[in-house]
């Protein structure tokens, strides 16, 4: 036999949440706030990736001057660096279309 | 239809921000409900169930399918329930003060007075129990508890709730 206390809280309980508020526009304005927020997460890590890209860049091109001391790269540093740059940008906007 | 565990995984593993959201339209009543225990105001209940979406979001990464997914968000609105209950504390309010729903504000009068019945924290381990229909060891992991307190605390508030009906004569 059902306990008539179980058999009454189910009752109630399946009553409030069919009588709760829709809550839809909670869910749709929470996912806006994520939404924005993953975008944001993504331009710093765009940033960041383009920032250690560029640091990368300009290192590699101090160790080929010292390996070979011969190879001057101070003309094609900047050059280096910028194509790094625009590979790192690259990959940020391609996060960004991803996530939009 | 994806079953809730599925959609978690694809919102932790791929952050598929899609999946969460069906997630949330699952769940939010259920959320909302645990809420309005700390919040008099259903308005308030509506912006902490907000606030406990984007917090799941936060966190969804630690989802690891180990578990049902309702018991895990349930863990994550029990403990906004339990920060918010906490900075009420700590504002000072009277001692003893119980968020109590007001009938008038409640969309459901009939769960509010049989609640009524019982302490707070009763009215959260009924909610957890019949509302997100938690097992007795799931609760027991949610609010820190071994799964033999939960049972006998669930088991001595349907009996609060069993004799204070009897002596007032409404069931």
């Amino acid at each position: 036999m059902n306990d008539p206390i179980d058999d009454l809280l189910t009752g109630s309980f399946g009553e409030a949440l069919r009588q709760a508020p829709d809550l839809t526009q909670q869910v749709d304005a929470a996912m806006r706030r994520i939404r924005r927020r993953e975008r944001l997460r993504l331009l710093t890590f765009g940033i960041a990736t383009i920032v250690a890209s560029a640091i990368v860049a300009l290192n590699l091109a101090e160790l080929a001057n010292l390996v070979v001391p011969a190879m001057d790269t101070t003309i094609s540093s900047p050059g280096l660096a910028a194509m790094v740059l625009i590979a790192g940008a690259g990959t940020w906007f391609a996060l960004m279309l991803d996530s939009a | 239809m994806l079953s809730d565990e599925t959609l978690a995984m694809q919102g932790a593993k791929l952050a598929d921000a899609d999946a969460f959201a069906e997630l949330m339209r699952r769940h939010r009543k259920r959320v909302w409900l645990l809420l309005t225990r700390y919040a008099r105001d259903p308005a308030l209940a509506e912006d902490l169930t907000q606030e406990t979406f984007v917090r799941a979001w936060r966190k969804i990464g630690s989802y690891t399918g180990g578990g049902r997914f309702v018991s895990w968000l349930s863990s994550i609105a029990y403990r906004e329930f339990l920060m918010h209950a906490r900075k009420r504390k700590e504002e000072a309010l009277p001692e003893g003060h119980e968020p109590i729903i007001d009938d008038e504000l409640s969309a459901a009068p009939e769960l509010s007075r049989l609640l009524a019945l019982v302490s707070e924290e009763e009215a959260i381990l009924l909610t957890l129990s019949y509302a997100w229909e938690l097992s007795h060891r799931e609760i027991g992991e949610v609010t820190g508890q071994s799964t033999g307190t939960v049972k006998s605390k669930i088991h001595r508030a349907k009996g609060k709730i069993r004799d204070r009906l009897a002596l007032t004569g409404a069931a």
